[in-house]
């Protein structure tokens, strides 16, 4: 009947998924400007909106889930330098995320890119709303994204964020304005129904993408909200539309048989927006057979906790910034969920190698107010 | 107060009514009067009934109850994290406390890891008494009496109850008994390690990835118990899907009271009787069906990762 | 303090609470501005109806709270404020305040200012004709008006609900306004915002009542066809609100229609050939209409009856689609519906609508309905329509004989049957739950014989089910049908049943049908609980229960069975296993338990039987027991005892017992405390 209204619920997954992020970074996880700005004017866009504040291991976990994407993002922007090319980054329901905007720092030595985000109209719009509010104005020495907008969608230029050096940090860093570079890179939005495929293939011809580049599709925690017949589609749509080097990175709930998982699905279908995936692919062995089955040839799926575990050695001093006061909790929660990585075309299996966590043990996490926080 | 007093007090806070803020401090004087007489470690005869977190699931302690029976014919002892985490911390904590200063023989409450201004400060108590009652007083009256709780309690000379564990720097009940604990829970030393620690198939002592307190193995259970002339050691503190675990040859055991914990975890919870002959039985029960519960409160989904 | 001063302030003090009360209807804190509010009557009986009307309702309504819970209690508050403004001559006054409170965004503000308007309309009519005249032509209506032609859908809502009332108080000389209410209602069924279409939808019940009053065919000519267009909306919330109002809009078509019938019958000969009537029926009255409506509904004329004793092509009705007629066709139509939530509205109201429609329509198409719920693909639906079962065979089985067309009964075997008969394996164990706490009210209606022959199949497949919560609903419904019990086929599988559920892992279960087995006793008789039988071997075994509720749920069983079956049963099945429970090396907790169970059975088993078996336990067992819990319980259960034994025993075995309770040798405060309580209760005890 009324998609509108049936969505709602599905909508509302990206507020909630927003607002953890905004108390993950207030808890101390992470910085992140294009964030504190949005959620400075978000309280305004939604009413009856209750506040950030999440418990510790909804924060922790919110972090997990956020370090593990943007290593693997990072990981194969940094793989596709050598192809020459832009490289592409297709992300589904991407909601409110603030990811492309921090990849412009120079220091991480990424080549160019081009970041097409698409959603739901509604979410897209809001999400233009929120930008409008961080990126006008001059404080943009971080970074900034000059948009030609329409109602539900939106395209423009992320500039490269000069990365101060060690001797200008302390006094003129203020008066400095971005300097405009050649390779800035391709941001896009735009507004489509995933579950429709005909739509999206036609929206995805009306992007400035090359079936040929280096592609990297991202769903976090998407997909598991369509029926599974709609999400099949669109997981071999995306093998079969791009013929470069590609990847495909989930991250979602699995049910994983057991009563932790059952009281999830309970739980999410209450907020009427039920794991409609879960039935068909409960486990991640199901996943990892599912990307196998629909054109994607190595696959590499674990649970969310295994993921983690293998990016961050050193976790005993994340108790710094919030203590788990239960983590026989943490380890339910976080072994419910899992993180699919798949590749496919010419050098499949080295960028499948690449997008490998162990590799980025040492890596940092965006600043590092935390690290330095852990030396004192 | 009289007893008729306490016993409507008691009806009212059965039925999820929370006092009034008058009412909560007359309830936490006479609390801490009662506590202050208790040792560290309280003494205790069987026959007992033994419950661990609760965690603030109200309607699940009632369930606890019908399962394990009424007060005072049951004697009780809980063993801490009364609060937090739940929906409903406020009417559990005084419900536990009246029914305390009622029959202040029949019911044990020893200190957890969450009586403490600081976590309760991050996980919801807090947050409930000043969306209850619109400031921080019953809070400050509650964790007030949190610094009056004893740290462990034995049962007729042979069972050591803790919510936590052991600490390296105690080998005897001895040493427990001289800890100064009218205090807030420290960031280590003894008595935040009886509050914290956690056993686990390993030798010795290790780091705890908690952050705060000591994991420690079968050995040092032995040791301790046969040094203090232990059978077992019953404690809470952590999760067990089973509702409760045996461990280190029934030496040691963690019991779990608060089901389904956090409406999100789908584990069932446990109380342990220990009768006149510490015969143990464990009852394992669920959490309360949903029309059990009050519907008068509309509460929040749980939460997870969107 | 000088005494000028004093009586200054003394003065002052008269005034001061008004002072106060009306800084705080203002004041920055909700929780005060609440409280004063609740207190206008106050206020303004302390200002007089002249200061009230010009100084504090102005005052009020000049800044408008935003605050939903003071404007809640404003709009209450002011729906009761007739005589602090001054009586019906002012009553006008208090519209606008009213008016601004139903436009708020709020919809249980909008709905007590609403209401308030209408308790206002209501007490200035009561008490002055003339008054009640100005006040609705001159204010109400003007506001109706406003509110139907507000920019914001809120207003618009609100106006939906004052309609029906207003209708039926506009004075006879003013039919005008009533038809402008009516075009006003009209332009709202169409309303572009589905909240205000719903909201029409959901007053069409009483909008049409109110209507019917002055005229009942109006109803048919300018209503009907509104609801026909509500009820092809396309939103599904607001075809639900319209199939829940259908009933009580089909009750008034009823009798319009019989009304019709004799008119038509007499004029039959101008009829034309597509079924509808002529223009002297009510649905011709409005050519537009008739256009409309027959666009929207093309199958009405044309879709044919898929039962065969529908009434298509015969009798007086055939060439004529009455009033009912259409709304039969439009709840046939909502049984498909495309949503769910509809046809589960059918469900529920299908019963009402057949007490609105009449005993023709339930033969026919209402059966037929309800047969389409019956199968629905939505768990929900089938759900609903389970639950109605029993009610839908009533009326089935009620309807009046009809020469060639199938009794009731036969409907109940030959259509309702086969279809219950496939929810009895349904997949949803919901919809078997519903059926089986249904499924009984059907045997007193359908007699011995038909029980047998149709219904004992299905309860007994339902006593088979693999959810325990069905078995128990089959269960708890049995004692209501006093001959079911006697169908031996039934009676020897409802043993292994209980059986069943008395052992079954869920406490909740066992304990729910230990709450029924005194019901079940009555039925079954003494011989399933003596010797050798399951079921008495499991009332003793319930004592012994892990779970404390089971415990008890048990005692008061023994107790009910005891009632039942008389003393000399109680003294051969249930007397001796308490007392052999009472072992001082076995568990503690059965001590405890036997020591309850003797508490509880003293009330019913006579002074000899308690004195001789019961009471040596407690006072020379149980009050010496080495755990206090035990001790104190003994205490406990002589406090109940006592009413229930002689006198001479209560002073020689009570007291001395309950003396060594209290003294000072035992050092367990509960001990003390509760043989306290029995002391006191034995001297207080009646001899």
């Amino acid at each position: 009947m009324n998609r509108q209204n049936g969505d709602a619920p599905l909508i509302a997954t990206n507020d909630d998924a927003f607002q953890s992020k905004v108390s993950a970074m207030q808890a101390g996880y992470f910085e992140d400007f294009a964030l504190s700005r949005m959620a400075e004017k978000y309280s305004g866009l939604r009413t009856g909106f209750g506040g950030f504040r999440r418990p510790p291991i909804i924060n922790r976990g919110t972090y997990a889930r956020m370090l593990l994407k943007e290593t693997l993002v990072e990981a194969f922007l940094r793989h596709s330098r050598e192809a020459g090319k832009v490289a592409q980054i297709i992300s589904l329901g991407a909601g409110f995320d603030t990811h492309p905007f921090e990849l412009s720092d120079n220091a991480k030595m990424l080549p160019q890119f081009h970041y097409v985000e698409l959603d739901f109209p509604q979410v897209v719009k809001d999400k233009i709303t929120l930008m409008d509010s961080t990126f006008s104005g001059k404080d943009s020495v971080f970074t900034a994204c000059t948009c030609q907008k329409e109602q539900s969608s939106a395209s423009g230029i992320i500039h490269r964020k000069e990365h101060p050096t060690a001797e200008n940090t302390a006094d003129t860093s203020k008066d400095q304005s971005p300097q405009l570079r050649e390779e800035a890179s391709l941001y896009s939005m735009k507004g489509v129904d995933l579950r429709d495929i005909e739509e999206l293939s036609s929206v995805v011809d009306g992007l400035d993408v090359h079936p040929e580049a280096p592609t990297l599709i991202l769903a976090e925690i998407v997909l598991v909200y369509m029926q599974p017949q709609d999400s099949d589609k669109l997981i071999s749509f995306f093998s079969n539309r791009f013929t470069g080097s590609r990847a495909f990175m989930t991250i979602e709930h699995t049910l994983q048989e057991s009563e932790f998982g059952r009281q999830m699905v309970q739980n999410i279908a209450s907020r009427g927006s039920p794991l409609l995936g879960l039935n068909c692919y409960p486990s991640i062995r199901s996943q990892e057979a599912r990307f196998k089955k629909l054109g994607w040839h190595h696959v590499r799926a674990q649970s969310l906790l295994e993921a983690f575990e293998k990016r961050i050695q050193n976790r005993l001093a994340l108790n710094k910034i919030e203590m788990l006061d239960e983590l026989e909790e943490w380890r339910l929660i976080m072994t419910h969920y899992c993180v699919v990585c798949a590749t496919s075309g010419a050098g499949g299996v080295r960028l499948l190698n690449a997008l490998d966590l162990t590799r980025y043990q040492d890596v940092p996490f965006r600043s590092y107010k935390n690290q330095d926080k852990n030396r004192e | 107060m009289t007893h008729a007093e306490l016993d409507a007090w008691i009806e009212q806070l059965k039925r999820c009514e929370y006092l009034n803020e008058i009412e909560v401090k007359s309830l936490c004087e006479q609390a801490r009067e009662l506590l202050v007489e208790e040792s560290n470690i309280q003494t205790v005869s069987a026959p007992v009934t033994i419950a661990g977190d609760i965690h603030g699931q109200f309607y699940d302690l009632l369930e606890l109850l019908n399962k394990g029976g009424p007060l005072p014919d049951v004697q009780y002892l809980f063993m801490g994290d009364f609060v937090d985490r739940g929906f409903n911390s406020v009417e559990t904590f005084l419900l536990l406390l009246t029914l305390k200063v009622r029959y202040p023989h029949r019911v044990t409450l020893i200190r957890g890891n969450h009586e403490s201004r600081q976590i309760t400060q991050v996980y919801g108590f807090y947050d409930e008494c000043m969306r209850k009652y619109g400031n921080a007083n019953v809070w400050r009256y509650c964790t007030e009496v949190f610094d009056y709780l004893a740290l462990g309690a034995l049962i007729d000379g042979s069972a050591f109850c803790v919510h936590g564990g052991l600490s390296p720097s105690i080998n005897a009940l001895d040493q427990i008994r001289a800890i100064d604990r009218k205090q807030e829970v420290p960031h280590d030393g003894a008595m935040c390690d009886l509050l914290w620690s956690d056993p686990d198939d390993i030798k010795g002592w290790a780091v705890s990835p908690r952050g705060a307190g000591y994991v420690f193995g079968g050995d040092i259970v032995a040791q301790f118990n046969h040094f203090n002339g232990l059978q077992l050691i019953a404690r809470a503190h952590q999760l067990v899907m089973e509702g409760y675990k045996n461990m280190f040859n029934e030496t040691l055991v963690t019991v779990w009271s608060a089901p389904n914990y956090c409406y999100r975890c789908g584990n069932v919870a446990a109380i342990l009787t220990l009768d006149d002959k510490l015969q143990r039985t464990f009852n394992v029960f669920n959490a309360a069906p949903q029309d059990a519960r009050g519907t008068t409160m509309k509460r929040p989904a749980p939460e997870y990762f969107l | 303090m000088t005494t000028a001063v004093a009586q200054e302030e003394e003065l002052d003090a008269s005034l001061y609470p008004i002072a106060v009360l009306l800084d705080e209807l203002k004041h920055e804190d909700i929780q005060l501005r609440l409280n004063a509010t609740r207190r206008i009557k106050t206020i303004a009986d302390a200002l007089g109806p002249e200061r009230t009307r010009g100084e504090l309702l102005p005052f009020i309504t000049e800044t408008v709270d935003d605050e939903d819970e003071v404007l809640l209690t404003l709009a209450e508050e002011l729906g009761d404020f007739l005589e602090e403004v001054g009586g019906p001559p002012y009553s006008a006054v208090l519209v606008q305040p009213l008016e601004t409170l139903a436009n708020a965004e709020e919809t249980v503000v909008r709905e007590k200012a609403v209401e308030s308007l209408c308790n206002l309309s209501n007490q200035v009519q009561l008490q002055s004709e003339d008054d009640a005249r100005s006040l609705h032509v001159d204010h109400l209506f003007p506001l109706a008006q406003r509110l139907a032609n507000g920019d914001w859908f809120t207003s618009r809502m609100s106006a939906c609900s004052l309609f029906a009332d207003l209708y039926s108080r506009i004075p006879d000389d003013h039919t005008d306004l009533r038809t402008e209410i009516l075009d006003l209602y009209k332009c709202l069924v169409h309303d572009s915002t589905p909240m205000v279409r719903r909201a029409a939808a959901s007053n069409i019940g009483n909008f049409a009542t109110a209507v019917y009053q002055h005229s009942p065919t109006l109803v048919c000519e300018q209503l009907l066809p509104l609801f026909a267009d509500l009820v092809e909306d396309d939103q599904d919330s607001v075809r639900l609100i319209i199939v829940e109002n259908a009933p009580v809009f089909a009750a008034l078509l009823n009798p319009i229609d019989t009304l019709e019938v004799a008119d038509t019958s007499m004029s039959s000969e101008s009829q034309e050939p597509n079924g509808f009537a002529s223009s002297n029926t009510p649905l011709n009255c409005n050519p537009d209409r008739q256009a409309d409506s027959s666009d929207a509904r093309p199958n009405a004329a044309e879709r044919p009856s898929n039962l065969p004793s529908a009434p298509t092509g015969n009798g007086p009705l055939s060439h004529h689609r009455t009033a009912t007629e259409r709304i039969i066709d439009m709840v046939r139509g909502f049984s498909a519906d495309k949503s769910w939530r509809v046809r589960y509205m059918v469900a529920t109201r299908l019963n009402d609508l057949c007490d609105a429609l009449g005993p023709e329509a339930t033969r026919t198409d209402l059966l037929h309905a309800y047969m389409t719920v019956l199968q629905d693909n939505e768990p929900e639906v089938r759900t609903a329509a389970a639950f109605k079962v029993a009610d839908i065979v009533k009326k089935l089985v009620a309807l009046p004989p009809k020469p060639g067309s199938s009794s009731g009964s036969d409907h109940v075997i030959y259509d309702i049957f086969p279809n219950v008969a496939q929810l009895v394996t349904d997949s949803s164990q919901h919809v078997r739950a519903a059926l089986a706490s249904n499924i009984m009210g059907l045997a007193p209606v359908l007699g011995v014989e038909v029980t047998v022959s149709h219904l004992v199949e299905i309860v007994l497949s339902l006593l088979k089910d693999e959810y325990p919560e069905v078995r128990l609903n089959v269960i708890t419904h049995l004692d209501k049908v006093s001959f079911i019990m006697s169908i031996e086929k039934l009676s020897s599988e409802l043993l292994p049943a209980i059986v069943d559920l008395a052992e079954d892992k869920n406490w909740r279960v066992r304990l729910a049908i230990i709450e029924r087995i005194p019901l079940l006793a009555r039925q079954l008789g003494k011989d399933f609980f003596e010797e050798n039988n399951k079921l008495g071997d499991l009332c003793i075994s319930w004592l012994g229960d892990c779970v404390f509720s089971i415990r008890e749920a048990a005692i008061k069983n023994l107790r009910a069975l005891t009632e039942i079956f008389g003393l000399e049963w109680a003294k051969k099945y249930i007397v001796p296993q308490v007392t052999d429970m009472y072992d001082e090396s076995g568990n503690y907790l059965l001590r405890m338990t036997a020591l309850h169970a003797i508490g509880i059975l003293s009330e019913v088993l006579g002074p000899e039987t308690v004195e001789e078996s019961f009471l040596p336990i407690v006072t020379e067992r149980a009050s010496r027991d080495p755990v206090p819990n035990v001790r104190f319980c003994s205490a406990k259960t002589l406090n109940r005892v006592i009413p229930y034994v002689r006198e001479d025993v209560r002073e020689s075995k009570i007291r001395p017992c309950l003396m060594t309770l209290v003294d000072s040798s035992e050092k367990d405060q509960d001990v003390n405390y509760f043989a306290q309580q029995a002391l006191l209760k034995l001297s207080s005890c009646p001899t």
